[in-house]
């Protein structure tokens, strides 16, 4: 029995994998569940295990950057079973003409489409039809078959596809050359010192580009006062709950949304797509960027509930152990720069979604209170950027005071 | 240059040998003055050369090419003409068993400087059994060259090349063009065997063919190129061996590859071309590779019948078509 | 030597090289097929005597005797039964196509009746280049029935070319008894069909062979054409080694065995004083000496370089 060891795909959004370290050496015993290699993708960094027991043949030792998801990178043959046995029990079925049984090694269960010459691995429902022309054409080119529409019959890519699908890139690549593409496509003597992308920043440069392409963003600003919301924390402290004004935006956010679920949307191919669920995002700043960890159900969460899986998350950020999971499915995103004295700020609406709030510092401010007289108030700046083809301006600041007055108002958090 | 028939051309070849070589002579049916040969290539050469070098054999085809391969054995270079490529089926024995063998099976103590000359092809109502195209047939055997010449030309310098040559040559001229007119050297011009041709130059598709077909490649290129198609033109001129190089070269420019003959498809050298193709250059090919060919039939008698059965120019341009989806296309 | 001697030394020589050789095939030393002549001596010796080293020659399946007559080398005929790099065909033909052009051995062949036509071609090149060669064609009774057997002496006739045409009636072709495959009693009859001579001869009387094949041979030379004889003789062993023999009439195989050539000879040689038991004995042991050496020959020569395999093709 051999067990293929493969680059296993941990989220969604996973395309790719990065083996920085092996654990073991080739050929090594080893044990189900043992670690085998660490591997770095575009979120994190985990180790991966043994799926069985045996001696492990090692196909990439070195370090190889961004394997793609399902490539194979190791083989772990039980301990009646040597390498060149698994070959020959292929070759006899073959060779002896008998009904074809299914052959134990699992390898080659592994549906794998060839993409480009590169090897990518394609989602094994899709089968790419294309000519050998094209192939050869798309693996010079290092373009991607999976993302071009074949014109021949049977919806065959052949040379054509590639070379329309060439000139439209061209097309887009010169509308869009800004003043610092054309600098950073200098030679490198321009000064400037380059430094590859980590996948995280891939990761971010992607998700970020995206936005910009499709979504149009609208930013509105309020500015609320939250000296109740300050002294209720302060009481909360006292009575041992730590709980962080995030918190309270989580929570607000959360339950005013319920009201406006077309903030909790996307648009997706000429259709605002509803979630039914309120999931939350919230920004986390890491040494190299930023990730979003999701409070799921967030409407449906205490506030200490809130503030206890918030806090476990963000810990879970810095120690670098949540798997991919709890990274998806946001369905609003909360970004807060409250901890680096920012009056406010629009952040970028994560492309899934239809809407983000941004979160300045509370600020103390002369405010004018009811009486009409001036005094310190502690003033908190929002920032709501929506997805204009979803949203208008009318439905934002009717959601924007929304928020703002359940918190300038915690009291109303608990009706 | 003169411009002379394929008949004249192909005489001209036989004489010019015989004068050369006293070695060369010619036997087969018919083949003596008055008659002068069934399709009269030979006419005038027994009076030349006299009836010795010139020889009328009876009706045996068996007889005509197991002889020739006797003297061919024996320091002769005989050209042995049967008079239909259907009847090549009754010397048989003697051009697969014995001629493309005994050089091998004697660990090369002989050599065989036979020429087999015979001619094949429709369009004359000759019906089933005087018009077959089997030269796929005898491209299978090991140790046969299979020459298959369009033009004057080539007619001249491959019959020469052939005559010459060391192995046996099975030389299938096609009934059709013996009267087509052509530019030829009046000197002693010698083709080699197994070199394709190009004889036109185009960047859409690759029309591979030989004999007769070329003409109709010619005329279906003409037509192609008024849909802005460009076609190039290979003359296969030598079935076997196979000149594959001169395809791939011109796949790899055009990545588009119809194979036309006149002989049926299935099991023909269209096969053979393509496997070699695919193969060798699997990465050029951005369409499925076509081959055009008669039906798989025996050849009728009526005209009308005839012709659905036999493969033409709109055959060949159909093709073309079918794997070039938009014809005003700009290739790579 | 006295002739006589000569045919029946080379008769014996024929006999125990064949005995050899069906040894060595039982024990498996030999690939492909053997098809043995015994009992067909005389008829090899007798037409081979009337031959010159220059003439051509055509044989069958069955045709060691022809070609040790027509004086091959044994060495390199044993080599291409082991298919050795060191035999006449270089271990491509074997058997079968055995073929020495250097003696005018143009070929033993798989097909029957194949080498007739062939011969008629020979004979041509002879008659064009006035050489002075002729061509002999041996084919057995089967191969009379062959549509290459009327063309290829039709043609000769023709032509009146020089050849001379050899049937060794061993009254099978394969496994059916002639009776069963022409109505013709004689086959030489079939001459007339070509306007040729005829000639039966008892193919079991050596001297009688050679006479009518130095007969025929003046005829063709003097470029009178072409003669079919017909040599009566009988294929004492089955028609490979192996085949048991079940179609035989064993009342016909004992009543040829009597007129064993070599025995025939014997008794004749013994009679006239000219054989005695020691004379024959050294004649045995000096042709035994020949085939133990020639086998040794072989056994101790290379195997073909596998490289060779696609040697003498183009491709």
């Amino acid at each position: 029995m051999t067990t293929p060891v493969i680059i296993q795909k941990m989220g969604q959004q996973m395309e790719s994998g990065t083996i920085t370290e092996w654990f073991v050496n080739d050929g090594e015993q080893v044990i189900m569940d043992d670690p085998l290699f660490s591997m770095e993708t575009d979120k994190l960094e985990v180790e991966v295990t043994a799926p069985a027991s045996g001696h492990i043949k090692v196909l990439h030792a070195e370090k190889v950057e961004e394997l793609p998801v399902g490539e194979v990178v190791a083989y772990i043959y039980d301990e009646e079973e040597s390498e060149e046995e698994t070959h020959q029990v292929n070759q006899v079925a073959v060779t002896s003409g008998e009904e074809s049984k299914p052959i134990k090694n699992e390898n080659t269960s592994i549906t794998k489409e060839i993409v480009t010459g590169a090897s990518k691995v394609n989602s094994p429902e899709r089968r790419i039809i294309a000519s050998p022309y094209a192939r050869k054409l798309a693996r010079q080119y290092q373009l991607d078959l999976s993302e071009m529409n074949g014109s021949a019959s049977n919806g065959r890519i052949i040379a054509q596809d590639i070379l329309a699908f060439i000139e439209k890139q061209e097309k887009k690549k010169k509308s869009s050359v800004s003043v610092s593409d054309q600098a950073a496509s200098k030679d490198v003597n321009d000064g400037t010192n380059a430094f590859p992308l980590s996948p995280m920043r891939k990761a971010i440069t992607k998700t970020v580009e995206q936005s910009a392409r499709t979504i149009v963003p609208v930013t509105i600003t309020k500015s609320v006062q939250v000296d109740k919301l300050v002294s209720l924390r302060e009481e909360l402290k006292e009575e041992g709950y730590a709980i962080s004004p995030n918190d309270f935006i989580i929570y607000a956010v959360s339950r005013s949304l319920k009201k406006f679920m077309t903030f909790n949307s996307v648009f997706s191919q000429d259709q605002v797509r509803q979630y039914q669920d309120i999931h939350i995002g919230f920004a986390v700043a890491v040494d190299d960027g930023l990730m979003i960890p999701v409070i799921r159900h967030a409407d449906k969460k205490s506030l200490s509930e809130i503030a206890d899986g918030r806090k476990w998350l963000v810990e879970g950020v810095r120690d670098q152990k949540l798997t991919n999971e709890y990274f998806e499915g946001g369905t609003f995103s909360i970004s807060s720069l409250g901890n680096y004295d920012i009056d406010s700020f629009s952040p970028v609406v994560y492309p899934t979604q239809a809407a983000i709030l941004g979160i300045g510092s509370i600020q103390k401010q002369p405010v004018v209170n009811k009486n009409g007289n001036l005094e310190v108030g502690h003033v908190l700046s929002l920032s709501l950027v929506f997805d204009h083809r979803v949203n208008d301006g009318k439905p934002g600041a009717e959601l924007l005071n929304d928020i703002g007055s359940k918190l300038e108002n915690p009291i109303k958090l608990i009706i | 240059m003169r411009t002379i028939r394929y008949r004249d051309a192909l005489r001209e070849a036989i004489r010019e040998e015989m004068t050369r070589d006293t070695s060369v002579f010619i036997m087969g049916e018919d083949i003596e003055d008055p008659f002068g040969g069934s399709y009269k290539v030979t006419k005038g050469l027994s009076t030349e050369f006299g009836k010795e070098r010139v020889r009328n054999t009876p009706i045996s085809e068996l007889a005509i090419a197991g002889a020739a391969l006797g003297a061919a054995i024996t320091g002769m270079r005989p050209i042995a003409e049967i008079m239909y490529l259907d009847f090549t089926t009754l010397s048989i024995d003697q051009i697969v068993n014995q001629a493309a063998k005994i050089r091998y099976m004697s660990g090369g103590q002989v050599q065989v400087p036979l020429v087999i000359r015979t001619q094949e092809g429709s369009g004359n109502s000759s019906g089933a059994q005087h018009g077959q195209c089997l030269e796929a047939w005898y491209a299978h055997i090991p140790g046969l060259k299979v020459v298959m010449p369009a033009t004057p030309a080539d007619a001249k310098g491959l019959l020469k090349a052939s005559i010459r040559e060391d192995n046996p040559v099975v030389f299938i001229e096609n009934k059709m063009l013996y009267n087509i007119k052509g530019e030829v050297s009046d000197k002693d011009e010698v083709l080699g065997i197994g070199k394709a041709n190009i004889i036109r130059e185009g960047q859409d598709v690759t029309i591979v063919s030989y004999s007769r077909m070329v003409h109709e490649s010619i005329k279906a290129a003409d037509s192609l190129l008024e849909e802005g198609i460009s076609a190039e033109i290979i003359d296969l001129r030598t079935i076997a061996p196979l000149d594959i190089d001169t395809i791939l070269r011109s796949v790899a420019k055009t990545h588009r590859l119809v194979i036309a003959h006149e002989a049926v498809v299935n099991g023909g050298i269209g096969g053979e071309v393509a496997a070699r193709v695919i193969k060798e250059g699997f990465d050029e090919l951005d369409a499925p590779i076509e081959r055009v060919g008669s039906k798989a039939s025996p050849l009728p008698f009526s005209p009308l019948l005839e012709k659905e059965i036999v493969c033409d120019f709109n055959d060949i341009v159909t093709a073309v078509q079918s794997i070039i989806p938009n014809a005003k296309e700009v290739t790579i | 030597m006295n002739e006589q001697i000569c045919f029946y030394r080379q008769m014996l020589r024929i006999r125990q090289f064949e005995q050899k050789a069906i040894s060595l095939f039982e024990k498996g030393e030999l690939p492909g097929f053997l098809h043995s002549c015994i009992g067909q001596e005389a008829v090899a010796v007798g037409v081979c005597s009337a031959l010159e080293k220059k003439d051509y020659l055509f044989t069958t399946h069955r045709g060691h005797g022809h070609v040790l007559a027509k004086g091959m080398d044994m060495k390199r005929m044993v080599s291409e039964l082991y298919a050795k790099s060191t035999g006449s065909n270089r271990g491509k033909g074997g058997s079968m196509h055995i073929m020495d052009v250097s003696v005018g051995v143009l070929g033993a062949n798989g097909v029957v009746g194949a080498g007739i036509p062939m011969a008629s071609g020979t004979a041509l090149s002879s008659k064009m280049k006035k050489d002075g060669r002729v061509t002999v064609a041996f084919f057995g009774d089967g191969a009379s029935n062959t549509g290459a057997f009327h063309e290829g002496i039709n043609l000769a006739a023709v032509w009146g070319l020089p050849t001379i045409f050899l049937c060794e009636n061993n009254k099978f072709s394969e496994s059916t008894s002639v009776k069963n495959h022409q109505r013709v009693e004689r086959i030489s009859e079939r001459a007339k069909a070509f306007g040729i001579p005829g000639i039966h001869v008892d193919g079991m009387d050596v001297e009688a062979v050679a006479k009518a094949a130095a007969n025929s041979v003046v005829r063709a030379r003097n470029g009178e054409g072409p003669t079919l004889i017909e040599a009566d003789t009988y294929r004492f062993l089955g028609h490979y080694l192996g085949d048991q023999v079940e179609y035989r009439n064993e009342d016909e195989h004992a009543e040829w065995v009597l007129k064993d050539p070599i025995v025939q000879i014997e008794k004749h040689l013994e009679q006239a004083g000219l054989l005695n038991e020691e004379l024959k004995k050294n004649l045995i042991q000096e042709i035994d000496a020949e085939i133990d050496n020639a086998v040794d020959y072989a056994v101790n020569s290379a195997d073909p370089h596998p490289n060779e395999a696609m040697d003498h093709i183009f491709v």
